[in-house]
């Protein structure tokens, strides 16, 4: 059995620094050294591949590894620890998509520390080091937990690097998150004093509350440029409000007298924790040196070449404790570029284009709306 | 005890919502019913206005215990 897990890390401390020629047979490498330590660790996952005819030794490109369906993790316990050895081991699950159902992941102690250096350094890139205010558009029980973590609670704590204070500015009453303005008014004025904060919400938790701010005509002043209002968590229920992409940047943004750009989507999903695409002010994603991103054809799962819209897999090299290294997502995308992004990223960007059609409501933020009753 | 002492004591009481008697080295999050990961954060961020001192991930992800806490203090020149 192999002892050594292969490290998710090089020297490059910017995670965006590899271009893909570069990284693609230290990747390569990796992630089929971490296929192997899954399989002799995961006997699920092992008949998984034994029964798919997946060979790991003539695999010679990174589209021609294995990936386990996103599903998968609904229906089974997948696990590549023992528990009794990792008495520290956490889950991380997904909201209950309309299946009903959340996906776990589960989280040793090395895994939990790779996915946080690997979240600094992807937001180290856009949000600079400095630690600012941090406004939580959400409950302060969502990010409770000690053996067990909500996506949305995985979401709000990997922000918590970069604060130098933080400010719940939403109740739970009765099932319902309320903002609490007198809060909110505290967190704005530590925001003020410091010139600068950062602000996380769930995309359609976020969108609601300024809108009521926006129809109270609350309109902050005085925030710089490297304030950032940061929201993940999907964007089909505002979808079917028609708020695309624009009109939530320029409503969230108009609040706080800051430009559209300072407001930052970013994708990522439980059976991906610790890898996050945030968008660059191209609308672009980008991926780590450490990831990869391949779009399949929906029909035949070939991999598909830049421009053309497929079902997204995403690989990366940080899990341990779970086989979710490699995983065909139902969502939907298209990569737009190869290390010539014009914000300077190197690696692969791509778009995201939506969920699969025949997908359920999934994004977890929806899955909120959803049991809303919007 | 020192003031230093004093003042963390009175820190972890109130952010980990534990009783005094709690307040030993050897503990940690397992004795500790309050000590979750956003009390972990709390922790640090009241560190560093307690104290003057960021935590980076490497030094929150070695504290185990409330000694750990202690010791990542005097290694920062806290005398405790």
């Amino acid at each position: 059995m192999s002892k050594q897990a292969p490290s998710p890390f090089t020297n490059h401390h910017d995670a965006y620094s590899m271009g893909q020629e570069g990284k693609e047979v230290w990747l390569l490498n990796g992630m089929r050294q971490l296929t192997e330590w899954h399989r002799e660790r995961c006997m699920e996952y092992d008949r998984f591949l034994l029964s798919s005819g997946a060979d790991n030794n003539h695999i010679q490109r990174l589209d021609q590894l294995p990936y386990l369906p996103t599903s998968i993790f609904k229906k089974f316990d997948l696990l590549s620890v023992d528990p009794e050895q990792h008495p520290k081991l956490k889950t991380v699950q997904s909201s209950s998509t309309s299946s009903g159902v959340p996906s776990r992941i589960f989280q040793d102690e090395a895994t939990s520390y790779r996915q946080k250096k690997s979240v600094q350094s992807i937001f180290d890139s856009f949000l600079g080091t400095e630690r600012r205010p941090y406004i939580i558009f959400d409950a302060m029980e969502t990010a409770r937990g000690k053996n067990s973590m909500s996506a949305r609670g995985a979401a709000i704590m990997s922000l918590m690097g970069y604060a130098s204070r933080f400010y719940f500015v939403m109740d739970l009453c009765d099932g319902q998150l309320v903002l609490n303005e007198e809060r909110l008014i505290e967190a704005v004025e530590a925001a003020k004093e410091s010139g600068d904060f950062i602000a996380y919400g769930f995309t359609y938790i976020l969108y609601q509350a300024h809108e009521m701010l926006q129809r109270q005509g609350h309109s902050f002043e005085g925030f710089g440029n490297q304030t950032f209002l940061i929201h993940s968590g999907g964007w089909k229920t505002l979808q079917n409000i028609a708020v695309d992409k624009g009109s939530f940047n320029d409503a969230v943004s108009s609040v706080w007298n800051i430009s559209p750009e300072q407001v930052i989507d970013f994708y990522g999903l439980v059976e991906q924790t610790g890898v996050i695409y945030p968008d660059c002010p191209y609308g672009n994603k980008h991926v780590p040196y450490y990831a990869d991103v391949i779009i399949r054809d929906p029909h035949t799962l070939q991999a598909l070449p830049t421009g053309e819209v497929g079902l997204i897999q995403l690989m990366n090299l940080l899990p341990l404790a779970s086989p979710n290294h490699s995983v065909i997502t139902d969502d939907m995308g298209k990569i737009v570029g190869v290390d010539d992004c014009p914000c300077g990223r190197k690696g692969k960007a791509f778009q995201f284009a939506g969920r699969a059609p025949k997908a359920e409501v999934r994004g977890c933020g929806d899955v909120y709306a959803e049991e809303q009753g919007k | 005890m020192t003031n230093a002492n004093d003042k963390l004591k009175l820190l972890l009481t109130d952010i980990f919502m534990m009783e005094e008697e709690l307040y030993l080295d050897e503990n940690g999050p397992e004795q500790i019913e309050g000590w979750d990961s956003l009390a972990t954060v709390s922790m640090a961020v009241a560190l560093q206005q307690e104290f003057g001192h960021h935590m980076t991930i490497e030094e929150v992800s070695e504290i185990h215990t409330i000694g750990d806490i202690k010791e990542y203090l005097r290694s920062k020149g806290v005398e405790l």
